[in-house]
């Protein structure tokens, strides 16, 4: 990451004032989601509205060694658009770009530069559960909302789009027969002109 | 985000045994080092927390509290309650928060010989501030000395009081005075909002369910406690 000399500063210091902010893009609209007390207005201009310590991302991992992490996303004491989404269709956030950014503040918790984007990945699946609450801490339950997603990673192992194959081609251009033989010319010598 | 709350106010005639308003900061600490040093990460600047204790005697105060608490329903409900800091406060006279007695503009006053009853100390905000600004200009129409440590709180378009303390020396110049405050502000104020120094309040709800236990012992005494967070509209 390549941070403003201001944020540098900061980061060496012994107090870092610093947010988390996620980014959840629904097919219905994006979510704007940090983690602080009430709605935070950043400079580029985007509302993110406060999960007053409700939500929780789990510890973000490098994508290394061909593995692909899985994030996960937790929301507490749930929003109801959130639950509604729970229980939507797929389409509505199945495969949907999640992005987190960190907003560092100034002393004055004043935004000090942009959010900066570090971690992005696809909604893979919604879920929630209940959990009950001891009856000595008042009872009741907390319904838990957790959104997985799959880091950039996760489908490197599929074949591309792009190989030479006649299944592709017909895809790309039903009828067209220009890759029908690339199946078997590997390591085929060709004779050409064969007279 | 509509409300589905309702807000209770806290009844007028209780005075709290003890008082412990405390701006709950929202920290990390980093890993330690060998020395003890840490790093310390915040998140944002806190949210306010009250404990709140009362002695209670009277049939009408308990009366009162059952009434409260029950109307409460653990977390579900808000209470607006002020600070109960009138001796800190910037008072004009001594032991005085507000006037009554105010008549309408024709002299005459309610049929119970009463009248209006108002702050009696009036500060505005001088310049509009945005939301989550850490600084305010305010006008001083009638207040004493301002200064760090004093409780204020605003009352946003959504009838909510948010509570607020002032964390910097104010710098004084005629009859304006500027500070810094904590936390930042919940909702933008614009200038000529009321600045409320006298009774400051905020709006929170309980922060455990089983707050609020009247235990009634005899002779009819009885000594609960109020543990109370901040509120907050959802994800506004």
């Amino acid at each position: 990451l390549d941070l403003p000399d201001l944020i540098c500063a900061q980061l060496a210091g012994r107090v870092i004032r610093a947010a988390r902010l996620v980014k959840l893009d629904f097919t219905s609209g994006p979510v704007h989601l940090w983690e602080g007390n009430g709605p935070l207005l950043t400079k580029d201009g985007t509302r993110w509205s406060g999960l007053h310590g409700l939500g929780r991302v789990g510890a973000l991992s490098q994508a290394f060694d061909g593995a692909a992490p899985e994030q996960t996303f937790i929301l507490a004491g749930v929003d109801p658009s959130f639950a509604a989404k729970a229980r939507a269709e797929t389409d509505e956030y199945r495969n949907r770009i999640a992005s987190t950014y960190l907003q560092f503040f100034d002393e004055d918790w004043q935004p000090l530069d942009l959010p900066i984007a570090d971690w992005w990945g696809r909604m893979n699946a919604i879920t929630s559960t209940k959990q009950p609450i001891d009856i000595a801490d008042g009872g009741g339950v907390v319904w838990i909302v957790s959104l997985s997603v799959e880091s950039w990673a996760a489908t490197r192992r599929r074949p591309r789009f792009g190989f030479w194959t006649d299944r592709d081609q017909q895809l790309r251009f039903p009828g067209d027969r220009g890759c029908e033989r690339t199946a078997g010319i590997e390591a085929k010598n060709v004779t050409f002109p064969d007279y | 985000v509509e409300d589905r709350v309702t807000v209770f106010a806290f009844p007028p005639g209780f005075l709290p045994a003890s008082v412990l308003f405390h701006l709950r900061p929202s920290n990390m600490g980093g890993p330690q080092s060998f020395s003890g040093k840490q790093q310390v990460r915040a998140s944002d600047a806190g949210s306010w927390i009250a404990r709140l204790t009362f002695d209670i005697h009277t049939e009408r105060e308990i009366r009162e509290w059952r009434g409260l608490v029950a109307g409460l329903e653990g977390k579900l409900n808000e209470l607006t309650i002020g600070v109960f800091d009138d001796r800190q406060a910037p008072l004009v006279v001594t032991g005085q928060t507000t006037v009554g007695g105010i008549t309408h503009s024709d002299g005459s006053t309610f049929s119970d010989g009463t009248g209006y009853s108002q702050s009696d100390i009036r500060v505005t905000v001088a310049e509009d501030a945005a939301l989550r600004a850490t600084s305010l200009s305010v006008e001083i129409e009638r207040a004493g000395p301002l200064q760090r440590g004093h409780y204020f709180s605003l009352t946003g378009v959504d009838a909510r009081p948010r509570l607020y303390i002032v964390t910097s020396t104010p710098i004084v110049d005629g009859d304006t005075a500027s500070f810094k405050f904590r936390p930042p502000l919940r909702v933008a104020a614009a200038a000529g909002d009321a600045v409320e120094f006298g009774r400051p309040k905020a709006t929170m709800n309980l922060a455990d369910q089983m707050s609020g236990q009247l235990d009634i012992a005899a002779p009819w005494v009885s000594r609960p406690t109020l543990e109370l967070e901040e509120s907050f509209l959802g994800l506004a």
